[in-house]
């Protein structure tokens, strides 16, 4: 569908733009449900696999790297209510796949929902922005931020996460998140000390840092940088990855989610396409794509 | 609260004695080294893990 925007009222953009959104919006995701269970099964499933001897430790390493690199976007679906709104009847299974793929992050789902919410509200701004730790001027640059992002004291500051809970009163998720680490860090030292020392870091500690370096660069990194600022049409872009669509996990038509985040994953290339005039009409960053 | 503080703030000392000195003494016991300079791999782990866990307390960073 071509639309020609060139001589559009501001109106008429925000109508048309709209109307495209809402031929996306409000359809069941049913890929990623079944990628949040099929993935978390598989992980969970590589544990009695390595520990009994019947696949090797580096054929689980891969493996669960592979996983880690998969965990975070079905919970991303789920931490917009893109499965079910509260109140609808399918909520429930919107929580179970927002909590059965954030779990093994070591990190609570709400806490990646309410920390992703204010990305969505400050995207871009150095201090509000949770996820602002991961701007770097070059992929490489980025890769180290993404590192240092989770030191002990990330860039010589309190983690931005905690940051952003306590600056919305939500403590009781930092105790949720402390929690959630304390028993990650007991299973780690609990297996190491059981003589698995290996394969706990083969099958998830190494994993998680890989799989969450992966997740900061594209989903984090290249959809917001370079030289990106604030404001709804300013603030994420489509980009073209040399290593297409899948590898980059949809991320080239992040802008698609930022104006409307409850569009499936699945149907943001779509979306981008139907949308790409209007984008392009508002100034924003499409030209890559 | 103030018992969960304490063990958070010298995290990076616990996880270096309690994960990364067992990986490191493992990883070595897997390639046949079991002693250095005549001092069981798992103490010199342990010395290891528990150092670099002081330096990461101590520079907020591990790398």
């Amino acid at each position: 569908m071509n639309i020609d925007c060139a001589n559009c009222s501001e109106d008429e953009l925000k109508q048309l733009e709209k109307a495209v959104a809402d031929r996306h919006l409000n359809h069941f995701p049913t890929l990623p449900v079944i990628w949040a269970f099929t993935n978390t099964a598989c992980w969970l499933a590589l544990w009695p696999l390595v520990l009994a001897g019947v696949m090797p430790v580096w054929l689980g390493f891969l493996l669960a790297t592979a996983n880690f690199m998969l965990f975070y976007l079905p919970s991303h679906e789920a931490q917009h209510s893109i499965i079910a709104r509260p109140g609808e009847k399918l909520r429930w299974l919107n929580e179970l796949v927002g909590h059965a793929s954030s779990f093994p992050m070591a990190i609570p789902y709400r806490v990646f929902r309410e920390t992703h919410m204010e990305h969505h509200k400050h995207a871009n701004h150095p201090e509000f922005d949770p996820d602002y730790g991961t701007h770097a001027r070059t992929p490489l640059a980025a890769v180290w931020a993404s590192i240092q992002s989770r030191q002990p004291k990330p860039f010589g500051k309190d983690h931005p996460y905690g940051v952003a809970l306590l600056r919305r009163g939500r403590e009781d998720l930092l105790i949720e998140a402390l929690i959630y680490k304390a028993v990650y860090y007991t299973v780690l030292v609990a297996l190491a000390w059981m003589g698995y020392a290996i394969e706990a870091a083969l099958l998830w500690w190494l994993p998680l840092h890989i799989g969450t370096t992966y997740l900061h660069f594209y989903l984090s990194w290249a959809p917001h940088n370079p030289n990106l600022a604030v404001g709804r049409y300013k603030d994420t872009r489509g980009f073209r990855s040399r290593f297409g669509n899948i590898l980059s996990m949809g991320m080239q038509y992040h802008i698609v989610h930022h104006l409307y985040p409850r569009i499936p994953l699945t149907r943001t290339p779509a979306a981008y396409r139907e949308m790409k005039p209007i984008l392009e009409a508002r100034g924003c960053e499409v030209h890559a794509l | 609260m103030a018992m969960v503080r304490f063990l958070f703030s010298i995290g990076p000392i616990l996880f270096g004695i309690g994960f990364i000195a067992p990986v490191l003494a493992q990883s070595a016991q897997a390639l046949a080294i079991n002693t250095v300079f005549g001092i069981h791999i798992m103490v010199v782990c342990l010395i290891l893990g528990g150092t670099l866990g002081i330096l990461a307390k101590l520079r907020g960073r591990w790398l």
